[in-house]
């Protein structure tokens, strides 16, 4: 598994690399222009993951990569969880950066705000005015956003492939959107409007504790069947 | 002899097109070249050996080991796909090296990459090997594998499959689209690797002129079976190519010197081509009828369309 997962870091290099620069401008792009700091974090612990696992698929179907690393001393399992972990992993630094681009920012903010004297938008820009826990939950909230993405994407291209894969993704999103909402979307709404009034009977730090375990262990079964169908895929 | 790679039955069925028993072995101390025509099997099957596509019948092992077969003799009668047995064919590709027609390693990575993902797939990776070969090779770290011409990117390959001291070298057509020199330059590494004992390769190609050179065996398959399996002494020290007409046809083929259908015979309108399993018997025996030494082009040409008599 981890030498899956470093020759996928290796492959990528070059990328994240592109990847972080371009969500560093992106961020600074949205914490401006909402005048807010709290999507910072999440854009880019939601994006970074996602480019990064579709650009792993894309180079794999590029030069018969995808078939030379099966005749490497891999076995099919450690392909499966190489790439579930490294994408684990590229998530939670991702989250990590996320939060270092928002503290960033707000440095940047803070710095201006004596020299803008009473500017709003560089205000808003302030931590006084964007309370960490917000923050925090928001970069949770990408983070978990793009496990359970990675969730349903990862076992079809692992199936299909990229190219075929990528004709079947919107089907299968859409039905697992339409099945989530149609039997869970009372009750998440529900549960929405009692968290913003206050009243949902949990704490946040329950919440986000449950929240995480709910989406490992979706993502943990997702790499099970992605291991299953992986297994017998012809290349 | 040890068998490096030992094939029985391999079967594997796509639309249009069927492995049909194939079976081979690669001794230890040995070169099989492996040929056919395109879409014989060839790249199916060293897949199949890879794990790269999974065989609906049939056997491996390498190495000794099973990595894909029943897991009882007779099981074979049964309708049920082969198991693979992922950890044994793991450990088994820590020993291969593996070249393939095309250099695989993803778009946008460097020489310095490629060595870097050795390094973390193979734990008998020897870095300075690869830093040993790819400057030999003359190959720039800081180059980009989209950038290599098709001889550097196969030598970039060597380079990766050299480097973590494999026994055994699997190429599918390794020499294939390489100029003369290039050729020759891929030919003396091999013979450099099967120097070490206890070394063995296994090499698709259809430049049959590279393993007249190199190789000990020569297994031939045409549309998924088995046509030939040989020294490749019999063919060249042994096998004949007679050029005559069709009454010598006949004399050669009743004579009783060989067994039934030992000869080939592909008829031509001004003469007919006849490969015999022997040469120095026929020209012992018909010294007016001009044989000539077979190539291994003559003798897959011949086996693969010509008669048997």
């Amino acid at each position: 598994m981890k030498a899956m997962i470093f020759s996928d870091l290796i492959t990528m290099r070059r990328s994240l690399v592109q990847l972080v620069g371009i969500m560093a401008a992106i961020a600074c792009l949205l914490a401006f222009g909402m005048e807010t700091l709290v999507p910072v974090a999440a854009c880019v612990a939601v994006m970074i993951p996602v480019m990064y696992v579709f650009t792993a698929m894309a180079y794999d179907e590029l030069n018969g990569w995808e078939k030379f690393r099966l005749a490497l001393p891999l076995s099919r399992s450690n392909v499966v969880a190489g790439r579930y972990a490294g994408m684990l992993l590229v998530c939670a630094a991702a989250l990590v950066l996320g939060l270092a681009l928002t503290l960033t920012i707000a440095g940047v903010a803070e710095a201006l705000s004596g020299g803008m004297g009473g500017n709003p938008k560089v205000a808003a820009l302030l931590l006084a005015n964007n309370p960490p826990q917000a923050l925090l939950a928001a970069g949770m909230l990408g983070a978990l956003t793009a496990l359970v993405m990675g969730a349903v994407v990862l076992p079809l291209t692992m199936r299909f492939g990229m190219t075929k894969g990528a004709r079947v993704m919107p089907l299968v999103l859409v039905f697992v959107a339409v099945v989530v909402m149609g039997v869970f979307g009372d009750a998440l709404n529900g549960f929405a409007e009692a968290l913003l009034h206050g009243d949902a009977g949990v704490s946040p730090v329950a919440l986000g504790v449950g929240a995480v375990a709910a989406v490992l262990a979706v993502y943990a079964a997702s790499a099970a069947l992605a291991t299953r169908l992986y297994r017998t895929r012809e290349l | 002899m040890y068998d490096l790679v030992k094939v029985e039955g391999l079967g594997k069925r796509y639309d249009g097109f069927a492995l049909d028993r194939v079976s081979l072995k690669v001794p230890a101390g040995c070169v099989v070249g492996f040929v056919g025509s395109n879409g014989a099997g060839k790249t199916t099957t060293i897949k199949s050996i890879l794990g790269i596509v999974r065989p609906d019948a049939g056997n491996i092992a390498l190495f000794g080991e099973p990595t894909c077969g029943y897991a009882v003799d007779d099981a074979a009668s049964t309708n049920a796909a082969p198991a693979v047995h992922e950890a044994a064919l793991a450990r088994a590709k820590a020993r291969i090296g593996v070249v393939f027609d095309t250099c695989p390693f993803p778009t946008g990575s460097c020489v310095v990459d490629v060595e870097r993902i050795g390094r973390f797939a193979f734990p008998t990776w020897r870095a300075r090997t690869f830093k040993e070969l790819a400057g030999a090779f003359g190959l720039d770290a800081k180059k980009q594998v989209n950038d290599l011409s098709r001889g550097m990117g196969m030598k970039l390959q060597l380079a990766f499959a050299l480097a973590h001291a494999p026994e055994l070298l699997v190429l599918d057509e390794v020499t294939a689209g390489l100029d003369p020199l290039a050729r020759d330059e891929v030919l003396d590494i091999l013979r450099d690797f099967m120097a070490a004992e206890g070394h063995g390769i296994l090499m698709s190609s259809h430049i049959t002129s590279d393993l007249e050179k190199i190789a000990d065996y020569v297994v031939c398959i045409d549309e998924g079976r088995l046509v030939f399996s040989c020294a490749v002494d019999d063919i060249t020290d042994a096998a004949g190519l007679v050029r005559c007409g069709a009454a010598d046809v006949a004399a050669i083929a009743s004579s009783g010197l060989f067994a039934p259908g030992a000869l080939r015979v592909a008829r031509g309108s001004y003469a007919h081509e006849v490969l015999v399993p022997d040469r120095a018997l026929l020209s012992e025996n018909f010294p007016q009828v001009a044989c000539e030494r077979a190539s291994i082009d003559d003798y897959m040409r011949l086996m693969l369309k010509g008669e048997a008599r």
